[in-house]
């Protein structure tokens, strides 16, 4: 029997079950979407994350204070800049502060005090979209994100070029907090970037630290950004500001994060892979309830083939290719629906944030999905696989049937 | 392989065919011993009261089920000697089946249901639907190819049946109750095509009947009673 009529005939069966086989195809729909929606957003994930701390330089250590009776100053600065492999230090303020242009404000962005030259070492591939970076010296100057000049909820520009921007912040002094407002002259407007360990850079307001540190009123900083000599200096330059600061800092190096980050989401990935392809295999068990019943509905049909000399091998690839094709049908939507739901989790998703993150305001960062087509390619697969194992039972039982009872069957 | 010499040509021939159901003291025979000839063109019925074994003995003749003990000669062919795949094959090419029920498949057409046994033989599609529309318009049936089996009378569910056992030339043509669905005008009708046919295409045809009007219009009647051939009466010495 051909190729053609054996799927022609499996399709007549199928369409004469029309809500039946609607129902199992739904199942299959749902298991291999989960699969697709849910490893492709872990990967996306994964490979996001990634891309964000590799964007810092695979060099680069960050170094926070968690004790308060630790404030990294000045001579931090120096001392860590002796430690052997280390190319340079550089320190930054940061404090999220109210930020106006004329009668539009900006509520919770990001302001970073950071040496506008070395900014720009720190960050692989930023640049700017127009102006130029002030000196370090500049204590009136400021280089806005790409999304604080055009933030997506407002129908114009924010700031643009040669804007003044006033920057409020709240300054705790003598148990109050005062709200001191600084002006500062738009000298540079980024291009975008996206989001790294420093935060939304898009989202963000880059000053100078001399500037920062006379907004903010305080000789400490918010944490230091050290460039190792190579990657093999690293670990023993974490090591050593282990041995000086002990637990008061923090010290994170994007390979520690990145092993980390990936170990969890590998897990992660694995759970969520597990979960949807137990649901595909529920689904799978649907096939075979289906492909039972059609078995038993059909038992005169078959009797019938027999009759007409239908052969045993004939009779189970025609049952099982009913089944095959509900799971290749369902297969193919599911996975089509995957993306179209991973993409949709890549939108809906980031809205559902903690509190914290949600500093970066002026629209949302999108969370990354990488939907590869082995990806795609592997869950039609498995699914056409689980619809095969859960086909070959009843088929085979089609196929063992007794003529003679068969055609006696009401 | 066993081949059998006869002077004659018997296309189908038995030998002490037994089929016993059921095991110990629940056995029940259905046939005893029967030894049947059937020579090549001939038309044939077996008559019987209900329980004689004349459906039991058709399933045998069509290698639908295997004798409890004897041989079903087919073509000088030792049927039950055959492996399944040979056995599928030789139903396929040499034997059609009528039923007293039809048992045409329900949701594809009249044409498709005719086409079904073509499938097995790799034919091609047009040459295949080319078959299948003669067929159906030798049964006298043209203009309702696309009728599924629902929407035709008892009648014509019956021709459609018969296209389905003609249309791939099978040297055998076995029928069981062909026409106990139908009323005696339509039954008339139908055995008017059965003869046509074992007239025109040589087709050897075994009835299976309790109707003695139908039985009268083979050229032999073969009855049985108990499972054991009581006696022949033959009706046209044409064969």
């Amino acid at each position: 029997m051909k190729l053609i009529d054996i799927l022609d005939f499996a399709w007549s069966g199928m369409r004469d079950r029309k809500l039946r086989t609607a129902l199992t195809i739904l199942g299959i729909v749902i298991g291999s979407s989960l699969i697709v929606a849910l490893i492709s957003s872990t990967q996306g994930l994964s490979t996001g994350i990634t891309e964000r701390v590799s964007r810092m330089g695979v060099t680069t250590i960050s170094v926070f204070s968690v004790n308060p009776t630790l404030r990294l100053t000045d001579e931090d600065v120096m001392r860590i800049e002796r430690v052997e492999g280390v190319k340079t230090v550089i320190p930054f303020y940061r404090v999220f502060a109210k930020v106006s242009c004329g009668e539009k404000t900006l509520d919770q962005i990001q302001v970073l005090g950071i040496d506008p030259e070395k900014l720009f070492e720190l960050l692989n591939g930023l640049e700017l979209e127009s102006g130029k970076t002030p000196s370090s010296l500049d204590q009136a100057r400021a280089i806005i994100g790409y999304t604080v000049a055009n933030p997506p909820d407002l129908d114009t520009k924010f700031a643009d070029l040669n804007h003044v921007i006033n920057i409020e912040v709240n300054v705790f002094r003598r148990g109050r907090i005062l709200k001191i407002t600084h002006p500062f002259l738009v000298s540079g407007v980024l291009k975008q970037y996206g989001a790294t360990m420093l935060g939304d850079i898009d989202n963000t307001v880059f000053i100078t630290p001399l500037a920062a540190k006379s907004m903010v009123k305080r000789t400490h900083y918010s944490g230091l950004f050290i460039i190792a000599e190579s990657l093999d200096d690293v670990d023993p330059i974490v090591k050593s500001l282990t041995d000086m600061y002990g637990r008061k800092v923090r010290v994170i190096s994007p390979s520690t994060i990145l092993q980390n980050v990936q170990q969890i989401l590998y897990q992660q990935t694995v759970f969520l892979g597990s979960i949807a392809a137990i649901s595909l295999i529920v689904a799978g068990v649907g096939i075979m309830n289906t492909a039972y019943v059609s078995v038993m509905e059909r038992t005169r049909e078959i009797g019938i083939l027999k009759a007409i000399g239908f052969k045993k091998r004939t009779i189970m690839i025609l049952f099982l290719s009913e089944s095959v094709l509900t799971g290749l049908i369902g297969g193919v939507i599911g996975v089509a629906f995957g993306c179209i739901l991973a993409l949709s989790m890549g939108n809906i998703l980031p809205r559902f944030r903690p509190p914290a993150p949600k500093r970066m305001v002026g629209g949302h960062v999108q969370l990354p999905v990488q939907i590869s087509p082995e990806l795609l390619i592997f869950t039609v697969l498995f699914t056409v696989a689980i619809a095969v194992l859960a086909g070959v039972y009843p088929a085979w039982k089609a196929s063992k049937l007794d003529p003679v009872a068969a055609l006696k069957h009401e | 392989m066993n081949n059998f010499s006869s002077a004659e040509d018997y296309i189908v021939k038995t030998l002490d065919l037994w089929k016993v159901y059921g095991r110990g003291r629940l056995a029940f025979s259905a046939l005893k011993g029967v030894n049947l000839k059937v020579k090549r063109g001939e038309m044939v019925a077996v008559v019987g009261p209900s329980g004689s074994g004349k459906s039991t003995l058709l399933n045998l003749l069509g290698a639908l089920d295997h004798p409890t003990k004897g041989k079903v000669f087919i073509d000088n062919i030792d049927i039950f000697r055959l492996g399944d795949n040979a056995l599928t094959e030789l139903r396929n090419r040499k034997i059609g089946f009528v039923f007293q029920s039809f048992n045409l498949i329900q949701r594809v057409s009249a044409l498709k249901n005719v086409e079904i046994p073509l499938m097995m033989r790799n034919i091609s599609r047009e040459k295949r639907r080319r078959l299948a529309v003669a067929m159906l318009k030798a049964v006298g049936l043209d203009g309702k190819f696309n009728h599924k089996p629902t929407e035709l009378s008892g009648g014509e569910q019956q021709r459609v049946a018969l296209a389905r056992a003609l249309v791939v030339r099978p040297s055998i043509l076995l029928g069981d109750e062909i026409t106990g669905n139908l009323d005696s005008k339509t039954s008339m009708e139908i055995m008017e095509l059965i003869r046509r046919f074992n007239k025109t295409l040589k087709t050897t045809v075994i009835l299976v009947t309790h109707n003695m009007q139908i039985a009268k219009q083979t050229d032999r009647i073969v009855y049985l009673r108990d499972g054991m051939v009581e006696r022949e009466e033959i009706l046209n010495r044409k064969v």
